[in-house]
């Protein structure tokens, strides 16, 4: 309740202020690698339409118990997998796009809150694989990779979850969150407000949905719970087959393509094709709903000449939506998401480097925070804000004052 | 029908071991795209079975850039356009035969093969069996353009063309094979026979040809249909489907929801090959129109059955003899096979017999050696059912113009009447003497320059006593010295 009052305020404090994207930017959450392409098609296909950019997030591995090995000619399955969801985004890619279509990306390494991983970029699309252990449905997971699971970080059953080729070791469920976060602050570019897709996590509209499916959703809404900002969508998976079709002819038709690209990444490296009914059934209907829509401005881009964190004096910007554009003898507010209980100290510098404004606030919890700085600037100009959380988290950002 | 008629021929050939026998299915087309857009569901359908699906790809589909790309690829279009096709492939191959599971086979390598005498590209994927086996020959002619006009880039020829008379042959994009429309229709017969394995019965599925049911249709789609479908009418045992092409998109949607899918993962499974190639994505408003209709009539249903399946009749020259060699992939009911021989190419007289299988799913080799050769023999199969049906075989031709003159045969013992059979025919007079044991020379003849190898002499009025004589023949610069008995 406290967190909706919350989203009515910010959603008046900010509406005069909202600047419009250069490109719209939106984030699809999944466990597995052909979840986007069943559950989640229409709306991916409809955002590459806008020219939007879809940042894909897969956090499993997918690998049914194998981990990093192979079942057949020699391909890790996973890697088959990834490949395969590779190909749809290049596929949606290049339908929406009209552009003379380019070859198939190949994989870089990212370095994302001190994790290496594997990230691939393909015209208006990104994909990042976490290669999290498969949880299997009921997230007791499997002996290969030591029956761990999202489910259990999450449930604190397990301390740590390294993924299956052991290139990164996330050391807790907020280590996990926080490189979500990392990423779609590396990922937003200029746009203020943005969507992240995921599973839905209310049983009564989703019931019966695979345990990485559900705990993939945890992961990413609890990764954005403070950034207003970030609209979230909700989506059914696996009850959908029993729901009336609902796709349009033309989505049906590209769903049907793009999970075929999808599994073309498998056969292609020798695996049975699972294009038969039981994922067939899946393609006709995407069904999901709003659970919050983006409240607010991303804070400014943590890239070009408005970052002033390249120092990483923190990894993680508390600050995670600002009253932008700011004007002259208008409120400021900003929403934290604070790393500890304490104290912020907000300082606030001209262009001279001297101190217009000091505000002290108690941090009681981690949750977001909205603080409202009241009508700071009476002069238009660039100034600096400071924050420092129990003197030793300090973060900058530069303000342009209209 | 067909099942019943096939269960019938069983049956009646109670001798035949029972055997299973993957389904042989054939789809010809015009260009590597058409059978995803319009006969998806009945390949799916008839893999699905267990069935075994031949693609004959009649034309490049090059769209007038022949062995060229554009787009700054770096792979010939029609190059990439096979590819696509081999990539559905398999892709449909996977979703619909699914008892090789959880393991697919490796994206087939292009074969070379002659058939008919022409050098074709074959990908064969999928289990060698049969069951689930899909098969492609890409006979790559010249993409003859929606009205049967050509592009310049092949000079203008096309399949329409060539069925009307206007050009004499067709010359594939990559120069590898010339055809007159005879050879080409031999060609796909060809390609038939040596891929129907043990099936007796079997069905051909092309674009239909009536223009009513089919209006406004694609020359290639209409001139590959009108090939395919002479190349098989005389064979009635070989069932006609035919589909409507371009037109579908017209007609109501008739596919259900698992179709439509299939036959737009297997046009996206296509496209990916263009794509990855630089090519523009061809999943567009137009291809997307015909993922949702399949129109075909059976036009003809299969009587019969296939008597033998004949993969080659080949001769060749070894030691002054022929050595003649034909293999069958399959029989059934078959009696024997008669030899026959013909040493002006018209007339031809029964050589040898060889007795035949009977029933065989399997290949089988058979040889015959003539050591009676001349210089030009003419040598044809006829394959004879128990039930007195028979089909001929193409006509062998060795000529033995390295062939040195010898006597093949003499009549021996002889009563009045002596044969003389050379190798080659005589290219001079010749000069016969009988001699006795004693000397004398008891006949004599002279022949001028015969016409065929036989050369026979009479003893005529000369009484000869039952003894050993020494015939001398003089003969291309040669003396042979024979002995013989008079009886």
């Amino acid at each position: 309740m406290a967190k909706r009052l919350l989203f009515i305020v910010c959603s008046f404090l900010f509406s005069s202020g909202t600047l419009k994207a250069q490109q719209d930017v939106s984030y699809s959450i999944q466990a597995h690698e052909d979840d986007w392409q069943l559950f989640m098609n229409s709306k991916i296909v409809a955002d590459l339409n806008a020219t939007g950019k879809v940042v894909f997030i897969t956090l499993t591995a997918g690998d049914a118990g194998n981990g990093d090995g192979a079942y057949s000619a020699g391909n890790p399955f996973y890697l088959s997998r990834e490949m395969g969801s590779v190909y749809a985004a290049k596929f949606a890619a290049d339908i929406t796009s009209g552009a003379t279509p380019a070859p198939v990306p190949t994989a870089t390494i990212a370095v994302i809150n001190g994790h290496n991983i594997t990230k691939y970029v393909y015209g208006n699309t990104v994909n990042y694989f976490l290669r999290l252990p498969d949880g299997d449905f009921d997230g007791n997971g499997f002996p290969i990779t030591g029956h761990k699971s999202l489910q259990k970080l999450k449930l604190g059953q397990i301390t740590s979850l390294t993924s299956v080729e052991n290139s990164a070791t996330y050391t807790s469920w907020t280590d996990l969150t926080n490189t979500i976060k990392q990423i779609i602050l590396t990922e937003k570019g200029t746009d203020n407000q943005v969507w992240m897709y995921t599973a839905s996590l209310d049983n009564n509209v989703n019931p019966d949905d695979h345990s990485d499916h559900l705990y993939a959703a945890h992961a990413g809404q609890d990764a954005v719970s403070a950034m207003l900002w970030v609209g979230i969508t909700e989506f059914i998976d696996y009850a959908t087959s029993s729901m009336p079709d609902n796709l349009s002819v033309t989505d049906h038709e590209n769903a049907a393509a793009i999970f075929n690209l999808s599994e073309w990444g498998i056969i292609e490296k020798q695996y049975a094709s699972s294009y038969i009914e039981n994922h067939k059934a899946w393609l006709p209907m995407d069904y999901f709903t709003v659970k919050r829509n983006p409240v607010g401005n991303a804070p400014f881009s943590i890239i070009g000449e408005e970052n002033l964190s390249s120092n990483n004096l923190t990894a993680i910007p508390m600050i995670v939506s600002i009253t932008s554009p700011v004007f002259t003898n208008k409120d400021v507010s900003m929403i934290i998401s604070p790393y500890e209980k304490g104290e912020l100290s907000t300082t606030i510098y001209n262009n001279e480097g001297k101190s217009i404004f000091n505000l002290i606030t108690t941090i009681d919890s981690k949750e977001g925070k909205l603080i409202n700085m009241g009508k700071l600037f009476t002069t238009k100009g660039r100034y600096v804000l400071t924050n420092t959380l129990n003197g030793k988290y300090i973060e900058r950002r530069k303000i342009t004052v209209e | 029908m067909k099942r019943i008629l096939f269960v019938l021929i069983l049956i009646c050939t109670a001798a035949i071991k029972a055997q299973a026998q993957p389904q042989v299915s054939f789809f010809v087309q015009a260009d590597e795209d058409d059978w995803q857009l319009f006969m998806c569901k009945k390949i799916s359908g008839d893999l699905f079975t267990g069935g075994k699906v031949i693609l004959i790809t009649l034309t490049a589909g090059d769209e007038g850039y022949g062995t060229g790309s554009f787009n700054g690829s770096p792979t010939a279009y029609y190059l990439a356009k096979e590819r696509g096709a081999v990539f559905s492939s398999k892709t449909v191959s996977d979703f619909s035969y699914t008892a090789n599971y959880p393991f697919s086979y490796a994206i087939p390598v292009a074969q070379n093969v002659i058939i008919n005498s022409k050098n074709l590209v074959k990908y064969d994927y999928g289990d060698p069996s049969g069951a689930g086996e899909i098969v492609n020959y890409f006979l790559r002619l010249p993409d003859g353009g929606f009205n049967g006009a050509g592009f310049p880039a092949t000079s203008n020829q096309s399949l329409m063309k060539l069925k009307q008379g206007i050009i004499s042959t067709i010359t594939s994009i990559d120069g590898a094979n010339t055809y007159t429309w005879n050879e080409l229709t031999n060609t796909i017969f060809a390609i038939i026979l040596s891929e129907r394995a043990g099936d007796p019965q079997f069905y051909l599925n092309t674009s239909s040809l009536d223009n009513i049911y089919n209006p406004g249709d694609h020359s290639d789609h209409i001139y590959s249909s009108t090939a395919a479908q002479e190349a098989v009418m005389p064979q009635l045992a070989i069932g006609i489907n035919e589909f409507v092409f371009d037109y579908s998109s017209s007609k109501p949607d008739n596919l259900s929801n698992g179709d439509m899918e299939n036959s737009a993962a297997a046009f996206c499974s296509y496209g990916w090959s263009l794509i990855l190639d630089k090519y523009p994505s061809p999943f567009n408003s137009t291809t997307r129109a015909w993922f949702h209709q399949e129109y075909f009539a059976v036009k003809r249903s299969p009587v019969g059955v296939v008597p033998i399946t004949l993969l080659d009749f080949t001769g060749s020259l070894q030691n002054k003899k022929v050595l003649l060699q034909w293999s069958t992939s399959a029989e059934y009911n078959s009696k024997q096979f008669e030899i026959e021989k013909s040493l002006d190419g018209i007339t031809y007289n029964l050589l040898h017999t060889v007795p035949a299988a009977g029933y065989s799913t399997s290949e089988k080799k058979y040889s015959y050696q003539d050591a009676d050769i001349a210089d030009i023999n003419y040598y044809r199969l006829k394959m004879v059912d128990n039930d007195g049906k028979f089909k001929q075989s193409n006509v062998v031709v060795i000529k033995t113009n390295e062939l040195q003159q010898s006597i093949i045969s003499v009549t021996n013992p002889f009563s009045n009447k002596i044969s003389i059979r050379f190798a080659k025919i005589p290219q001079s007079e010749i000069t016969l003497s009988l001699v006795d044991m004693n000397g004398k020379q008891v006949l004599n003849k002279m022949i001028n320059k015969p016409s065929t190898r036989l050369v026979e002499i009479e003893t005529g009025n000369t009484i000869l006593s039952k003894a050993i004589y020494i015939l001398r023949i003089e003969c291309d610069g040669k003396l042979y010295n024979i002995k013989l008995v008079k009886e």
